[in-house]
């Protein structure tokens, strides 16, 4: 197992540890599900001159064992964009996806709950290139850490809307080159939410 | 007792019978190393006359090996060029390089009246003995065979003298220079585009072999680069006629002319720009005779002298000794004649051997008229064509007596333009293969100049394969009229490398790796003509274990670059390309690395 693997998991274990002491000593547990829909807006310039920006789903599932603080388990996916690459133009995909857990500090103002998050990302980023001649695609996964800072507006009881910005900073570098799949995603979406 | 005395009679009668046989033998074998023609002749004029003979030695003498590498050590920078582009480092010399051992020379001066020559070529001396001496010599052990030197008639073509006007068909600004009347025999050859791409046989060392130069201060040749003479009939530096010496400086001087001549509205000749050897190795003065002994030991001298191309308008065929017998045609087999047998030698050197294939007209095949050693495979042997290319009836045919098509090519013979012998600016025009001669020689020195690698059976084979006649040789005019242009540019696969053959890297960013791309391009070659069908190039991985190159791509006649993909920045490669026919034959490699 690799050091970035043992970190994960080192990490993993914390965050359970932490969310059971909270659910124990919770007396109820509220679980919110949601699915979010918006745009990932690249910050690499070459990157947005090939692929350009695109747009992301988010669905999670949160645990909310406190008042003021939950655990938010998610996956992005969606971003998926085609481009040319290299000196012939060849076609080529870029594929960005991944788990999320995150812990979420929020307080609840009548019909608004604005929160604040911040997490671990485990990403997945592919490039599948449409050539003969391409040696190597790239199929990598890179661990990173997520903030982000959104609002529930609740207006029927158990439903609620989602307002959420949310980076998640990537730098990746499976061979010689480093390059920043860093960006802003804008996210709108719908929640359920009920109690155990 | 009676049946001991019987017993000894046998014995001694078996003896005598042994020393009767033995001493036949002995008596036979010294008269056997001397030839029948030999004999003849001294039991005609006595055994105190005096001939000329070829002696032959078994051998060299001893440490061979020992021999060669001190030739080695001692080879002419020239000569060691030209037979670099012949032969393989490893057998730039041979036996035929070796000098004639000391001792066996020194052994045989003591019976001679005078030594003539002495050829490495042909392990031989040549002497002047008197028959009485020259049984005596045949008694050495290290002599195996004495033979006549043979003496020939010097014949020129049974025509009337040509007694024409100056005339040139030259269109003015046509050409660089103005030919003036020798604008013909060259147009003939396709020579003059080469002189005005700026050729002129520059860099080429030619050995002229005739009966004598004259008048070298002639207005045409007095800008010739000649290296160095030798008269190998009278034994000195001057190979002009010497009042008390035999010769006759006219034909050579009349030969030099027309292969180097340099008066722009008179005479040019195509290979004006070369360096000489004149070698004066014809008896002409009386008799006009010619002997086959001076025409070898020049031939070794230009080969020692690092002579590129030998011009001989010489020959030899009918003697001119009463009681001599001509050589046979049966004899023009390429391999019987001595001189034949020295040119052999000469071109196995690397030397480009040009002559004339004689004046002897026609004959009725299967025989032939040619001279030796114009019968030789190796020697391009030139007939003569008027100024319309028809053949013309003197220039002698073959086939050789082993079935090979001669003469080879052809050039103008009849009213060829040529230097004087009389005053500085006379000129004249002149008759013979002995005139197609130089003219070959000279295109032959163009095409070396122009192509310094190819050896002298390429060039043999480039002016033969592109003259007017190649498809369909025949023993009249051989492979026809030679085109000097397209000799030139001919290549013996018939087709070259692309020009300008060039790699570059570039880089290949594929956002999050590069891979390489090795951009290969070219240009076609001028030389290719039209016969180009692919090129196929070709890749080596650069290391030490790895010596072989793939082939990497074929790709047809128009495309003129090819990008090989997908490479990492520690690959890199040997290229090399090829033309290729559509027979699949393909041009030397043209290289280049990343």
């Amino acid at each position: 197992m690799n050091r970035t693997k043992v970190k994960i998991v080192k990490k993993l274990i914390t965050f359970l540890l932490f969310s059971a002491f909270f659910i124990h000593v919770g007396l109820a547990i509220e679980i919110d599900i949601g699915l979010n829909y918006g745009k990932l807006q690249l910050k690499d310039s070459a990157l947005k001159d090939i692929y350009g920006d695109g747009y992301v789903f988010n669905t999670y599932v949160r645990l909310t064992p406190h008042n003021f603080f939950s655990i938010e388990a998610s996956y992005e996916g969606g971003y998926k964009k085609d481009g040319l690459v290299g000196i012939y133009n060849e076609n080529s995909t870029l594929e960005i996806n991944g788990w999320e857990l995150c812990g979420i500090f929020h307080y609840r103002f009548k019909q608004f709950m604005p929160y604040v998050k911040f997490g671990y990302g485990y990403y997945t980023y592919k490039q599948d290139i449409d050539s003969d001649f391409i040696r190597f695609k790239v199929d990598h996964h890179k661990s990173t850490y997520v903030v982000g800072a959104g609002l529930n507006i609740y207006l029927i009881k158990g439903f609620f809307f989602i307002a959420e910005v949310k980076h998640v900073p990537l730098k990746v570098k499976p061979f010689d080159i480093e390059k920043d799949l860093s960006g802003l995603r804008y996210l709108l979406g719908l929640g359920f939410e009920f109690e155990l | 007792m009676k049946i001991k005395r019987e017993k000894f009679a046998k014995i001694f009668l078996t003896f005598i019978l042994l020393l009767t046989i033995s001493i036949a033998h002995a008596i036979s074998n010294k008269d056997n190393k001397i030839s029948l023609r030999l004999l003849n002749l001294i039991s005609q004029r006595g055994d105190q006359s005096e001939f000329t003979a070829w002696i032959y030695f078994k051998d060299k003498g001893p440490n061979l090996h020992q021999k060669m590498e001190a030739v080695r050590m001692s080879l002419n920078p020239r000569a060691l060029q030209r037979r670099l582009r012949h032969q393989r480092f490893d057998h730039l010399i041979d036996k035929y390089d070796v000098p004639v051992s000391k001792s066996y020379v020194e052994k045989t001066r003591i019976y001679v009246s005078r030594i003539r020559h002495v050829s490495r070529w042909l392990n031989a001396v040549s002497v002047e003995a008197r028959g009485y001496d020259l049984k005596e010599i045949a008694q050495f052990p290290f002599v195996i065979r004495i033979d006549k030197v043979r003496t020939y008639t010097f014949r020129e073509p049974v025509i009337d003298r040509i007694t024409q006007t100056v005339k040139s068909f030259q269109i003015p600004g046509e050409h660089t220079f103005d030919y003036g009347p020798s604008f013909s025999q060259l147009e003939q050859l396709n020579v003059p585009i080469l002189h005005d791409m700026g050729y002129s046989g520059n860099g080429v060392l030619i050995c002229m072999l005739d009966s004598g130069f004259n008048n070298l201060t002639h207005e045409a040749l007095n800008h010739l680069d000649i290296v160095t003479t030798w008269d190998f009939v009278n034994n000195d530096p001057n190979v002009f006629d010497e009042f008390d010496q035999m010769g006759n400086g006219n034909h050579g001087t009349n030969t030099l002319g027309t292969i180097a001549g340099y008066k722009p509205g008179q005479l040019i000749g195509p290979a004006y720009g070369a360096s000489f050897l004149l070698g004066k190795t014809e008896n002409t003065a009386w008799e006009r005779h010619i002997e086959e002994d001076h025409w070898i030991a020049g031939a070794e001298w230009a080969d020692d002298l690092g002579a590129d191309i030998i011009s001989s308008s010489l020959g030899y065929r009918y003697c001119f000794t009463h009681g001599e017998r001509d050589y046979t045609w049966e004899e023009m087999d390429g391999k019987t004649a001595n001189v034949t047998q020295g040119a052999n030698i000469a071109a196995s050197k690397g030397i480009l051997v040009v002559n004339s294939a004689g004046n002897e007209g026609a004959a009725l095949p299967p025989e032939n008229t040619l001279i030796a050693p114009a019968d030789s495979s190796q020697v391009i042997a030139v007939g003569a064509v008027d100024s319309v290319g028809a053949k013309v009836s003197f220039s002698s045919m073959g086939p050789t007596a082993d079935g090979r098509i001669k003469p080879d090519i052809m050039a103008k013979g009849v009213e060829v333009y040529t230097s004087d012998t009389q005053g500085m600016d006379d000129y004249d025009f002149v008759n013979g293969t002995s005139f197609s001669c130089p003219l070959v020689a000279g295109v032959a020195a163009l095409i070396l100049e122009i192509n310094p690698s190819w050896t002298n059976m390429n060039i043999m084979d480039a002016l033969k394969l592109t003259a007017n006649n190649s498809t369909i040789p025949n023993n009249r005019v051989g492979w026809g009229i030679v085109d000097a242009f397209k000799a030139t540019f001919y290549n013996l696969k018939n087709i070259f490398p692309p020009s300008n053959f060039s790699v570059k890297r570039i880089e290949n960013n594929y956002v999050f790796f590069v891979q390489y791309v090795d951009r290969l391009s070219w240009t076609s070659n001028p030389r290719n003509m039209s016969q180009v069908k692919y090129y196929h190039i070709y890749a080596r991985r650069l290391s030490a274990q790895n010596q072989t190159f793939e082939l990497i791509a074929e790709l047809n006649n128009q495309t003129f670059s090819f990008e090989r993909r997908g490479l990492l920045s520690d690959e890199t490669f040997l290229y090399k390309i090829t033309s290729a026919n559509e027979a699949g034959e393909e041009s030397d490699p043209d290289f280049a690395r990343e």
